[in-house]
């Protein structure tokens, strides 16, 4: 019977035939034993790690489905049969040791081999008692992750052919897809989920990092190599980058020289390395890495760097979020560029002024004039960011918000007027607070205006402020300063009223020149009021201001009259009442545009 | 049932490749080097022997395969030796030592089971 199976037909587990003999037998330089038996290593490592994995979900998935105790028990074996493989590989793969020093380095290879094959043999040996026992006993879904695990071993057996100092290496063979059930829970989910990318050439890797991260609801993204990472960034929000160093072609070395000559650094990176390339990950740091994790990778230390490096960007979130609505915040972590770059916009501006604050300060001192100040300016904060605007800055009495910057807002002058109603809505409920302690009601004056500006960082490196420059803006500022003269509460220019969408009602105040603008500005109040009597002090003072217009004084004065007398009307009807009556005594004083005072 | 004799001096691959042959319908005996070996392969009669190798103490698996193929009262039992990544050069002399097949660790289950029922049929049909 001797000699009765012939061999090389069914590989199997086992890989290539063992008979194929080596074709020709070349002495290793001792660079060329250390790279063969790091690269061996690192792929085992890569394997076992995923293997680990595997089984340690397993294991808890066991664990709540509760199959009978020694069905655990052999779970547990195989586990520890994976972990003590990992560690066997992680100790002896090393070059430095005295056996890889010798002449007879082949001698040592084949010990070598030996020793992992039979340790891999218990893992597989557990691994297809399990698959054997589900086929028989049914105790759970676990058939899937079993013949994962043992796909795995299978390559792994493959790979240790390649540990070979003489004769064609094997091809490795492609790893087997591996499609991936959704994991339920079952790691605690401590952590804000975020947007993770895993960048590694090695399927494995990736599965691996997914299995641990998903499950506690991050969003993973995965790259193969450096270029589609770097594609990867520029097309989706990315809080982490877990990134392996060691990447055919762009390594991950690379990747962050790219990010930092492009300063596109914008997510937190933690650099994923094998023992041997620890060097590298200082050049890491160096480049804007934020921190390491070496191979094989411990659930725990992955968990707990991943939850620093959020923790880190949800801060700088925060940080963001006092000047832009939380989806602009979110938007600027990942595109700084949009904040640094100046570019064009078609913006509205809004200023908005608390009267009488030097009066009112003089009368409380200073401790209660911040905190007043604080109250009005924490409401009206909030307000610009409820209208998804950004508030630019706050001087003083004095708030500067926009919108239609970073991001496109088609509707930005309705957004502004919006917002500015909404401030003045919010004045009732301050004054109950604060009346009382400064003896009068507060009011606002709020200018808006709309157009081209140039938006970006108009503060400095060091002291960010996005906003924006140009003409646009500072007409803004004149017409809020208008409204201190023309009495009125809100004012917005042309421009912004024919940017409207919706229906606001709006009503002219007045034509007006400001200087270093040619043209004329034609000045809206924003009513917010519709009821009957408003209605009809508004249709009365457009018929003043024509009257005006026309230098037809003494019927203007009588129209501005009834206004003022029979409808108590204040504001702009009383400083056209003041312009009619110069006029009435002097009529050279009459101008067709009234100059709008400079800041 | 068919009697396999199993020697190993790895106490985890003894465990697996007797908890793979019961749960498998064979009834099981081991041995965990080459003078147990063949004292239990004259004492248990085993229908088959898995060999390992690389056994310690008085020589290896293939001693104890050239001294169990020496037993008359044995016959021509049939061996498949068990090998953890072993050379062509060492295979050939396997087989030359007498024994019918080898299995390369890490076991593939399905693959040594279909060499066991092969040899076991054919040695019936003897």
């Amino acid at each position: 019977m001797t000699g009765l199976t012939v061999h090389g037909v069914d590989q199997g587990l086992a890989g290539p035939d063992p008979r194929a003999r080596p074709q020709e037998v070349v002495a290793l330089s001792a660079p060329a034993r250390r790279d063969l038996l790091l690269a061996v290593r690192r792929e085992l490592l890569e394997l076992l790690q995923a293997i680990v994995t595997y089984s340690e979900v397993l294991l808890r998935d066991a664990e709540e489905a509760q199959p009978p105790d020694d069905f655990l028990t052999d779970l547990r074996k195989m586990n520890a049969a994976a972990q003590s493989l990992l560690g066997f590989v992680a100790e002896t793969f090393d070059p430095q040791r005295a056996e890889f020093q010798g002449d007879d380095f082949d001698a040592s290879l084949r010990r070598l081999r030996h020793d992992v094959g039979n340790r891999l043999n218990h893992l597989t040996g557990f691994c297809q008692i399990l698959l054997l026992r589900e086929e028989t006993e049914h105790f759970g879904s676990f058939t899937a992750d079993l013949e994962r695990i043992r796909a795995c071993c299978q390559t792994l057996a493959q790979r240790l052919q390649r540990l070979r100092a003489a004769g064609p290496a094997p091809e490795a063979e492609p790893a087997p897809p591996l499609s991936l059930p959704t994991l339920p829970t079952v790691f605690p989910r401590d952590i804000d989920p975020g947007d993770v990318l895993i960048v590694d050439d090695n399927p494995y890797g990736r599965d691996v990092l997914r299995r641990l991260l998903e499950p506690q609801g991050h969003r993973i993204h995965e790259a193969e190599d450096g270029e589609q990472a770097l594609a990867t960034l520029q097309s989706q929000p990315v809080d982490v980058m877990l990134l392996d160093l060691l990447m055919p072609r762009m390594n991950g070395l690379d990747v962050l020289q790219r990010l930092q000559a492009d300063n596109r650094m914008t997510c937190s990176v933690i650099v994923i390395s094998g023992l041997e390339e620890i060097d590298s990950v200082a050049r890491c740091i160096e480049l804007g890495a934020d921190d390491y994790l070496t191979k094989p990778i411990d659930r725990v230390l992955l968990q707990a760097r991943l939850r620093s490096s959020l923790l880190k960007r949800r801060l700088r979130q925060r940080e963001l979020e006092q000047f832009f609505p939380p989806k602009v915040a979110r938007q600027m972590l990942h595109r700084p560029e949009l904040l640094e770059q100046g570019r064009d916009a078609e913006i509205s501006v809004l200023f908005a002024d608390v009267r009488g604050f030097s009066r009112i300060s003089e009368d409380l001192g200073p401790a209660k004039t911040v905190q007043w100040l604080r109250a009005v300016m924490e409401v009206l904060s909030d307000v610009v960011l409820r209208h998804q605007g950004v508030l630019v800055d706050i001087i003083g009495d004095e708030l500067m918000a926009m919108w239609g910057a970073p991001e496109e807002q088609p509707d930005h002058a309705d957004l502004a007027c919006q917002a500015a109603l909404d401030m003045l809505d919010q004045l009732p409920a301050l004054n109950r607070d604060w009346q009382p302690i400064i003896g009068e009601p507060i009011s606002l004056g709020i200018g808006i205006n709309s157009g081209p500006a140039r938006v970006g960082n108009t503060g400095t490196r060091r002291r960010l402020k996005y906003g924006a420059l140009g003409d646009t803006v500072n007409l803004a500022s004149r017409v809020q300063g208008a409204t201190k003269y023309l009495m009125a509460r809100l004012l917005i220019t042309d421009d912004t009223r024919r940017r409207l969408r919706q229906k606001f009602h709006v009503g002219r105040v007045a034509n007006v020149q400001a200087v270093n603008i040619d043209r004329p500005i034609t000045l809206y109040e924003v009513h917010a009021r519709t009821d009957r009597a408003s209605v009809a002090v508004r249709r009365l003072y457009a018929r003043a201001l024509r009257l005006y217009e026309n230098r037809r004084f003494k019927e203007a004065a009588e129209v501005l009259g009834s206004l003022l007398t029979q409808y108590g009307a204040q504001g702009p009807a009383v400083w056209l009442m003041s312009r009619t009556m110069d006029c009435l005594a002097q009529p050279g004083k009459w101008r067709k545009l009234w100059d709008l005072p400079g800041k | 049932m068919a009697k396999i004799l199993v020697v190993e001096d790895d106490a985890t691959n003894l465990e697996i490749a007797s908890r793979f042959l019961r749960l498998r319908g064979y009834d099981v005996v081991s041995a965990h080097d080459g003078p147990s070996a063949v004292a239990q392969a004259l004492a248990e009669k085993p229908d088959l022997i898995l060999m390992d190798m690389k056994l310690p103490h008085a020589g290896d698996g293939q001693a104890a395969t050239r001294a169990i193929r020496a037993q008359p009262s044995l016959g021509s039992v049939p061996i498949i030796a068990l090998t953890a990544q072993a050379m062509p050069v060492e295979i050939d002399d396997m087989f030359a030592a007498g024994c019918d097949d080898v299995e390369t660790k890490p076991f593939n289950f399905a693959q040594l089971h279909g060499k066991i029922e092969k040899l076991l049929a054919a040695r019936s049909q003897r």
